[in-house]
């Protein structure tokens, strides 16, 4: 999926604006935002605070989860475990990229958290492709992540479903043609390369 | 793009059976001595060795009584290298451009039954490299490195590395120019630049009413 | 077929070379190959049937190879020409999607009459399907590929193009090198075109 497609699924987060405006509430296809009051905060979808932050109309309140400290423990923690750790906002990346494109003046030290964002992303991909590698070189038949994020399963799309389906198609041809197994004792390659052990925890069942 | 998987208007199929496979004569073949380029006789004598298209071959019997077939040995040279889980570094592009589809045509003539575990495991193994590489070095040509399965996950990964960051760089919204049309104008463009002839602009306001449905 | 450096199904095979590593759009449509592929297919059918008919009544099997063989290089001569104006007939549906409506002048003569007839065809089909979905009004399936993130866009004129009408009666002059700020619905064809460059 084009990551812009992501980022229009990720447009209806709900977020917090404080409108220099007052009017009645907006009623839209998907339901009802307002009433709108000069000063007072009001929640709307991201793609609306985006809008109305380019005409002036609003100053967009950055979501708690987006602040200096917060995201150095997240980071931390998705250093410290081996699992996906879960991420404040299904559309953390998407949040991220819109509030500060639009509005780096509404975000207390947007360059600094621009970059943890990122470096979090950056890790959780470079673990996912790790897990990926152990459980194809592994036993398994299935993976169950968990905690990833739209944006994150889509880094490994669609090659890795592409790739599957051909080591899909190979091992059919194995099985079939491979009557002793003798000639080549392969069984033990997950071990071998030394992820053998590692592939089964990274993935929960 | 999309995925591949060979069927009857498969031109990339096509291309993999198109590939000669050497195989020892082992009958007396009548009026078959045209495939023996070295052979002046009408018929095709035992004990020669040609080199067939696997397009025939895969419509013989494994054990039919014309031919032996002789796998090639690109398959047996990985095999150290695949059980020790050390392909990564193998140039498998130049050892064969159909590498994996080659080998899967050929599994059931192999009387080992390696063939059908290597492609399987070499796959395996490097699929992880085939991941790093879309990721961090996009613009480097891998042609020798890899084998058209292989490129095609390249460029798949790249394509979405590519469209990562363009969206990164909030580019991910503007309208583009068609890819169709992209190349079309950069060849005209090409063509126009070597005419002799090439006077003044010779941008052609074409027909006006390009209506859009 | 007489001893030539030219195998059953090389010519076949050429014609899908040929696509293949064309650096146009699409390559010329390659009559002459294409007669070729069809005159070999017959040659090799008829000496099949003469063959197989000598077989039926003599019952001798000597020649089952040879028949085997040419029988196999039908079927491969077959799949390549089928593969062949299969792999065109992908490409020209594309240039509905990419082109639009019209084919460009300098394309067309790549095309046979059979694959411009499919091209207009499958054009009116297309645009009559998108007249009938949507309520009634219409749905511009060649349009808004990606989300829309603004009603008006600013482009740039990328070659001299001319008066452009836009729905409201408006005129504006497209002239190399300026700018416009336009309705973007009504100017992503001329992007798409490559007339437009969207800058933002």
């Amino acid at each position: 999926m084009d990551p812009s497609i992501i980022e229009f699924i990720g447009e209806k987060s709900m977020i917090s604006i404080i409108p220099n405006f007052s009017n009645e509430p907006l009623h839209l296809i998907y339901g009802s935002v307002g009433p709108f009051r000069a000063g007072f905060p009001v929640f709307v979808p991201l793609w609306l605070a985006a809008h109305l932050r380019k005409q002036q109309k609003c100053r967009i309140v950055p979501p708690e989860w987006m602040e200096l400290e917060t995201l150095e423990e997240i980071k931390e923690e998705e250093k410290r475990s081996k699992f996906f750790t879960k991420m404040p906002c299904e559309h953390y990346m998407v949040v991220a990229q819109l509030v500060m494109s639009t509005a780096p003046d509404d975000v207390p030290r947007c360059e600094e958290l621009r970059t943890i964002i990122k470096d979090i992303f950056d890790i959780r991909e470079s673990k996912l492709r790790t897990s990926i590698d152990a459980f194809i070189k592994g036993e398994g038949t299935y993976a169950k992540l968990d905690n990833l994020t739209l944006l994150e399963m889509h880094s490994v799309r669609p090659i890795l479903p592409y790739s599957l389906d051909h080591i899909a198609r190979y091992q059919r041809v194995a099985t079939a043609s491979q009557r002793d197994t003798s000639m080549l004792s392969l069984n033990t390659t997950g071990g071998a390369s030394g992820t053998g052990s590692m592939s089964n925890s990274l993935f929960s069942q | 793009m999309m995925n591949y998987f060979p069927n009857y208007y498969s031109i990339e199929d096509i291309f993999v059976t198109q590939e000669k496979v050497e195989c020892k004569v082992n009958t007396r073949l009548q009026r078959l001595g045209f495939l023996d380029a070295g052979a002046e006789t009408e018929d095709l004598e035992p004990g020669r060795t040609i080199n067939l298209p696997l397009w025939y071959i895969k419509e013989l019997k494994v054990n039919n009584a014309y031919f032996t077939i002789a796998v090639p040995d690109i398959y047996k040279n990985v095999h150290k290298a695949v059980c020790e889980a050390e392909t990564t570094h193998i140039e498998l592009g130049r050892l064969h451009p159909y590498f994996y589809e080659f080998g899967r045509y050929l599994t059931p003539y192999d009387r080992n039954h390696v063939i059908g575990r290597i492609i399987f495991e070499t796959l395996r193994q490097r699929v992880r490299h085939l991941l790093d590489i879309s990721k961090n070095d996009g613009d480097t040509k891998h042609e020798h490195r890899l084998d058209n399965i292989e490129s095609k996950l390249h460029e798949a990964g790249v394509r979405t590395n590519t469209l990562y960051i363009n969206w990164l760089q909030m580019s991910g919204n503007h309208i583009r120019t068609s890819q169709l049309v992209e190349e079309h104008q950069k060849k005209r463009k090409r063509a126009d630049r070597s005419d002799d002839e090439g006077d003044n602009e010779t941008d052609t306001p074409t027909s006006k009413k390009r209506s859009t449905m | 077929m007489s001893r030539s450096n030219k195998m059953f199904g090389d010519i076949a095979f050429d014609l899908l070379k040929d696509l293949q590593r064309s650096s146009q759009t699409i390559p010329g449509f390659d009559d002459d190959g294409v007669r070729q592929v069809l005159e070999e297919i017959k040659a090799i059918f008829e000496e099949n049937v003469a063959q197989a008919s000598n077989y039926n009544s003599s019952g001798d099997r000597s020649l089952w190879p040879l028949l085997n063989y040419r029988h196999a290089a039908l079927q491969r001569n077959k799949r390549c020409l089928l593969a062949y104006l299969y792999e065109r007939m992908q490409r020209i549906k594309a240039m509905r999607w990419e082109f639009g409506p019209i084919i460009p002048s300098d394309i067309k003569p790549a095309l046979c009459e059979p694959e411009v007839q499919f091209f207009n065809n499958y054009s009116k089909s297309l645009a009559a399907y998108m007249r009938s979905v949507g309520d009634g009004q219409g749905i511009d399936l060649t349009g808004n590929l990606r989300p829309p993130k603004s009603l008006y866009i600013e482009v740039r004129c990328v070659e001299n193009y001319g008066k452009f009408e836009l729905d409201d009666g408006e005129v504006v002059h497209l002239r190399k090198n300026s700018q416009h700020y336009l309705p973007r619905a009504q100017v992503e064809p001329l992007v798409r075109q490559g007339i437009l460059q969207h800058i933002a």
